[in-house]
């Protein structure tokens, strides 16, 4: 048998059949990870797929104007209530009916709650058809689907490029990144992960219109919505029209909506119009979306919150919560809270009592200092008191902790120092949430959801403290996990800061004798940290206050003084180490001391005394050095002085 | 439908089917349906055309081979009633009609291919100068059949075959169509000669999976040259000539060797497909390029590039005017005033440069074609011309023809005289060409602009340069394989089986991601379809 009748035969077949199955494999390899549509209608489209057949309680249907609308999970948690969000950015009007009855194939008692926020624009383009269709499974609705869309689409589309994606795609493959070969279902049921509607928050006052007109529809959306209507009918669909709250600038649109709006109510179907409703939801425009559009995670939770409320109160579902074949949804939940954790606080995820008329405190500034980060802020108006939030970003991974209340400050506060496990060279965030009380009831106000940043350096060391052994200036202080030595620093009262000595951690046991110190001048004494990275030492925050030293006292000065020609009295003093300032007093006609000047010097030793008074031949005057600590004034007082007219 | 489309692939597999399903004494029929199949779908009623060209070419040399015919019937007839004076002058009066047929049905078929292609040239160089007597020509819109300049010159090619002898006509009209229609070659050639190709046609062949195979192979190998080179490069020659005024420098000739690189790889791409497609069927076709680039000579470098324009142009062209009367009395007084060596050489001369004005003019109805071909014409000419005095130089220098370096710099000096020449035949017009020539040499050691971005400027990032780069290496590797006599498919096919599926694997994936293909790209037509 020769090489080729070989090939020919059965074997032959055999071995083609493998070659054109590895072919198809490698097409299909290549189609499925040059794919450009959006990863989010995948996530939507897979988790809905792999939920069991008649297990939901409702299907959301719709664009963008769902996923940052309803988080499924969080109100899964609340309620019991299994309501997918099949949610498709980019989705036309045109397509509901068809994701509907793709849908209805595994979900066929389920309330299907459809967007109407889909017909503000009837156009769509190529890609927005791909975003819809590329990850349903292959049926005739999908045949269906894409015929229809290819008819009206602002593009010509080749029908090719949809069994294919590859066709439209493969240009990118240079922009391959990881996020391409990813093709696992999140288990978030489809609740949104997107970065913006995470972290950024907008105003969007400057587009919203509001209007209670109607205008006639454009012949496409008439038609778009006869055939979904007549869909609805003829298939006995349940369903829930809803109008997210998005802000829509253009006075017509809002009229087109509410025409539809119309029309349906007039058709005997429920229309959930909720474009006029934001205030009524707590949302505000000016910092709960991250674009007209859409809302961000903490509008999310209210409008999430607000439509678990309504569905509960209109179709009475079961709750789920502990029946057998729903764990993936507590386990949604849980994986959600991860990711919504770091840009959400406690009492949001809790559906904790607001008040939005407690306005959000401006954050002025945070710092670091030595002792850990100074918040500080305006304060507003109603606050009984402050809870002060903190959470880190990981730098290098650009990853969020989550929040954490870091403590709280009285209503007349305006600052608050963090020092509670302050981690050195980390970047923390700040945010300040005004509370008040009514009723015993705890009711949040308004926060900036962002917070305010700071990067600390290195901590100094806890718990220094200062004791005097055989009168020798001892310095104590806790260990650092994160220092790689310690810098003792020590300044004479009113001088600058020195330091005078440097440990090792491994060799320190946190103790230094200072046996180089002069007796009777006071001293501050300081620890700080440093670290030893690349050859290069950088030193920490220390207390700038320091701790005093000081046994003996200031030494009190000696007064020198004289009647002078025009009879002022000149008083002269010596220098007194340590001294901030001094103070100098006359002794009135009853014989107490009254000051007549304060805080002189350091650096000047005199007073003129140009007061002359009547009753009194001769004056009598003392000074004291002023040691100043903090808030507390040590005055050490000089002998009295008399001075008379024969002191000229 | 073009070669590079999925609908041409499932037209070529359903053609396929039919062809080695029904007999094979019929299979010729399903080939000429696909052929006039696949051209209606491509240019609707300019089949007609092609049609009218074809009854034309049949009529013509059914008419020259009656009047051949006829004569020698007659002479045979009369073999001993006419003197010898007589017969001769018999067929002097047949050959002159014979000719006077060939000369009217040629006239007639490059009347057609002239009125289509270069009426509106004609008309409007006529203008410039009838403008003064206030006398205009109109231009006319027409729309130029697909393949004409390649099915013209097929058929003018067989009517001298015919005339010459040297090929009896083809009695059957649909046979004689399925030839002047075949559909993987009226696009863009190569021109095939009736004794090459049409028995190949028309004998029906057996269904061969090996050569199927191989045709496949191919097509692939023609697909990946088109699709991940031709079009990418063509990306950044037409971001540089069509501005070619804003550039000075080698850039402009670095764009020059890129559209050689985007020229080559489509064209021959587009043999390879129609190659490929045709052994499917059983069908050799002739190869029309070998290796261009492995040329030491302009006059070689045309006789690897387009082989059978420049074997159509020798045997019809050259050759009966070289060897004219009129060339020849042209030889003898020249010998006489310039001496024997030119005097011997000129006819060669003025045929060659003739041929280059020709070969030029195919190409397309403007004077920068004209000085395409005369640009090549010069080369090859002096070439000659010099060969000698340029022999005797190298003699004097010590140089051996035979080093590598040597070849090397004669293949890279052909390079570059064909690089420049690409000017003409890529530029706008000719003074966009002539101001390309002049600004190329503005600040030529100015190479600046390989690093400060101008290379990625034309949609074509460092990732598709890469492929370029890639590309061009193995298209360059596959030709000096072929040029040391190795054949790649036959090599491939001895090797593993493992080896074998991965490169035809890797080679279908290589088109799909890499391809310039699908609605994000506006996929070239092949260049020489445009001629």
């Amino acid at each position: 048998m020769s090489k080729n009748e070989k090939r020919n035969g059965f074997g032959g077949i055999i071995q083609k059949c493998i070659f054109i199955l590895l072919l198809l494999v490698s097409v299909c390899a290549v189609n499925r990870n040059l794919s450009n549509a959006d990863k989010r209608t995948y996530q939507a489209w897979s988790g809905f797929y792999s939920e069991r057949n008649n297990s939901l309680d409702a299907v959301y249907i719709g664009a963008s104007n769902v996923y940052p609308f309803w988080a499924a999970p969080v109100a899964w948690h609340d309620t019991g209530n299994a309501v997918y969000p099949l949610s498709l950015p980019g989705l036309p009007a045109r397509a509901i009916k068809y994701v509907m009855e793709e849908a209805r194939k595994t979900q066929p008692d389920a309330l299907y709650i459809l967007s109407l926020n889909d017909f503000k624009d009837m156009n769509y383009s190529v890609p927005q058809m791909h975003d819809t269709a590329d990850y349903m499974k292959v049926s005739g609705t999908k045949y269906r689907m894409i015929k229809d869309l290819s008819a009206h689409a602002s593009s010509e589309a080749d029908p090719l490029e949809f069994a294919f994606p590859f066709v439209r795609y493969h240009s990118r493959w240079s922009e391959l990144s990881t996020i391409d070969y990813v093709y696992t279902s999140s288990g978030l049921k489809a609740a949104s992960t997107y970065r913006l509607f995470l972290a950024n928050s907008n105003k969007v006052t400057d587009n919203y219109t509001e209007t209670e007109q109607t205008v006639v529809l454009n012949p496409e959306q008439q038609e778009v919505l006869d055939d979904l209507v007549d869909y609805i009918r003829e298939e006995s669909v349940h369903v829930l029209f809803v109008i997210a709250p998005q802000a829509i600038k253009n006075e017509s649109t809002v009229a087109q909506l509410n025409m539809i709006v119309k029309i349906l109510e007039d058709s005997g179907y429920d229309v959930l119009n909720l474009q006029s409703s934001a205030d009524e939801i707590g949302l505000s425009r000016l910092i709960d979306y991250y674009n007209e559009n859409h809302l961000n995670v903490h509008g999310c939770l209210k409008f999430t919150r607000y439509m678990e409320r309504y569905l509960q109160e209109h179709y009475h579902f079961t709750d789920k919560r502990g029946m057998a074949g729903y764990e993936d949804w507590d386990q949604s939940y849980d994986l959600y809270r991860e990711v919504i954790d770091p840009f959400t606080l406690d009492f949001e995820r809790a559906d904790a009592e607001r008040d939005y008329s407690l306005l959000s405190p401006p954050i002025v500034s945070v710092d670091k200092d030595a002792q850990g980060n100074l918040v500080k802020w305006t304060p507003v108006a109603n606050a009984k008191y402050y809870d002060i939030y903190r959470r880190t970003r990981d730098v290098s991974t650009d990853t969020y902790m989550p929040w954490e209340k870091a403590g709280s400050a009285e209503g007349n506060a305006d600052q608050y120092l963090d020092t509670e496990n302050v981690l050195p060279d980390t970047e923390y965030w700040y945010t300040v949430v005004p509370v008040r009380e009514e009723g015993g009831t705890i009711l949040y106000g308004h926060f900036n959801y962002t917070g305010k940043k700071v990067m600390t350096g290195q901590m100094a060391p806890r718990n220094v403290s200062l004791r005097s052994e055989n009168d020798v200036p001892v310095i104590y202080w806790d260990p650092s996990d994160t220092a790689d030595g310690y810098a003792v620093y020590r300044k004479l009262n009113g001088q600058q800061w020195c330091r005078i000595a440097e440990f090792a951690a491994e060799d320190s046991d946190c103790v230094y004798y200072d046996y180089y110190t002069e007796p009777g001048l006071p001293y501050l004494y300081s620890v700080g940290t440093y670290t030893y990275r690349n050859y290069t030492t950088t030193y920490g925050g220390y207390d700038q206050k320091g701790l005093l030293w000081n046994p003996q006292g200031l030494q009190a000065p000696v007064l020198s003084g004289q009647m002078m020609e025009d009879g002022n009295r000149d008083i002269l003093w010596e220098d007194i180490k340590g001294a901030d300032y001094y103070n100098v007093y006359r002794m009135d006609d009853t014989g107490k001391w009254k000051l007549i000047k304060g805080e002189i010097g350091p650096s000047v030793q005199r007073c003129i005394d140009r007061q002359v008074l009547e009753t009194a031949g001769e004056y009598t005057y003392r000074v004291s050095a002023v040691l100043k600590y903090g808030d507390e004034e040590m005055e050490y007082y000089s002998q009295p002085l008399i001075i008379t007219e024969e002191d000229k | 439908m073009t070669f590079v489309s999925l609908a041409f692939m499932v037209f070529v597999a359903v053609a396929a089917a039919l062809y080695f399903t029904i007999p094979v004494s019929k299979r010729w029929i399903v080939l000429l349906a696909a052929s006039y199949v696949f051209y209606f779908i491509n240019s609707r009623m300019l089949v007609l055309v092609l049609f009218v060209s074809t009854l034309i070419t049949y009529l013509t040399a059914g008419k020259i081979a009656g009047i051949a015919a006829a004569g020698k019937n007659y002479l045979k007839e009369n073999n001993g009633v006419l003197s010898k004076e007589e017969k001769k002058k018999y067929r002097a009066d047949v050959k002159k009609k014979s000719r006077n047929a060939l000369v009217l049905g040629t006239v007639v078929m490059l009347g057609i291919l002239a009125a289509a292609k270069y009426y509106n040239f004609f008309a409007v160089n006529v203008n410039l100068l009838l403008v003064r007597i206030g006398f205009t020509l109109p231009r006319l819109n027409l729309l130029l059949p697909l393949g004409i300049s390649f099915y013209t010159l097929q058929a003018v090619g067989y009517m001298i075959d015919v005339y010459r002898g040297k090929q009896e006509p083809e009695t059957n009209l649909f046979r004689f169509m399925l030839f002047m229609s075949f559909f993987p070659q009226i696009v863009q050639g190569p021109i095939p000669r009736y004794r090459q190709l049409a028995d190949q046609l028309y004998e029906g062949h057996s269904f061969d999976l090996q050569r199927i195979l191989s045709g496949i192979q191919l097509i692939l190998w023609g697909l990946m040259k088109k699709l991940i080179l031709a079009d990418r490069v063509g990306a950044i020659v037409s971001g540089i000539y069509d501005f070619s005024d804003s550039y000075t420098g080698l850039i402009l000739f670095a764009a020059g060797a890129l559209y050689g690189v985007q020229v080559y790889a489509d064209f021959s791409g587009g043999m390879d497909i129609a190659r490929g497609v045709s052994q499917i069927f059983g069908i050799e076709l002739e190869l029309n390029f070998r290796q261009p680039y492995h040329s030491s000579s302009v006059e070689e470098f045309w006789r690897r590039w387009h082989i059978t324009l420049g074997g159509w142009m020798r045997d019809y062209v050259f050759y009966p005017l070289s060897l004219s009367k009129t060339f020849a009395s042209l030889s003898k007084k020249s010998r006489e005033r310039f001496g024997a060596s030119f005097g011997k050489k000129l006819p060669s001369f003025l045929s060659m440069f003739i041929v280059y004005f020709l070969v030029g003019i195919w190409h397309g109805p403007n004077w920068k074609y004209i000085a395409y071909g005369i640009w090549n014409g010069i080369f090859i000419v002096c070439g000659i011309l010099f060969a000698e005095q340029y022999a005797s130089v190298l003699k004097k220098c010590g140089i051996d023809e035979e080093t590598e370096s040597w070849k090397f710099f004669r293949m890279f000096r052909t390079f570059v005289i064909i690089t420049f020449g690409r000017y003409f035949s890529r530029a706008a017009g000719l003074f966009a060409a002539l101001r390309m020539f002049k600004n190329t040499f503005i600040h030529w050691y100015d190479l600046s602009w390989i690093t400060n971005g101008s290379l990625t400027a034309f949609g074509v990032n460092t990732a598709n340069w890469a492929v370029i780069i890639v590309g061009i290496a193995v298209v360059l590797w596959v030709d000096h394989l072929h040029e040391k006599g190795i054949r790649i498919r036959e090599r491939i096919s001895a090797q593993p089986l493992v080896f074998r599926w991965l490169i035809y694997i890797g080679a279908i994936v290589c088109i799909l991601v890499f391809g310039i293909y699908g609605p994000s790209y506006n996929a070239a037509v092949f260049i020489y379809e445009q001629f």
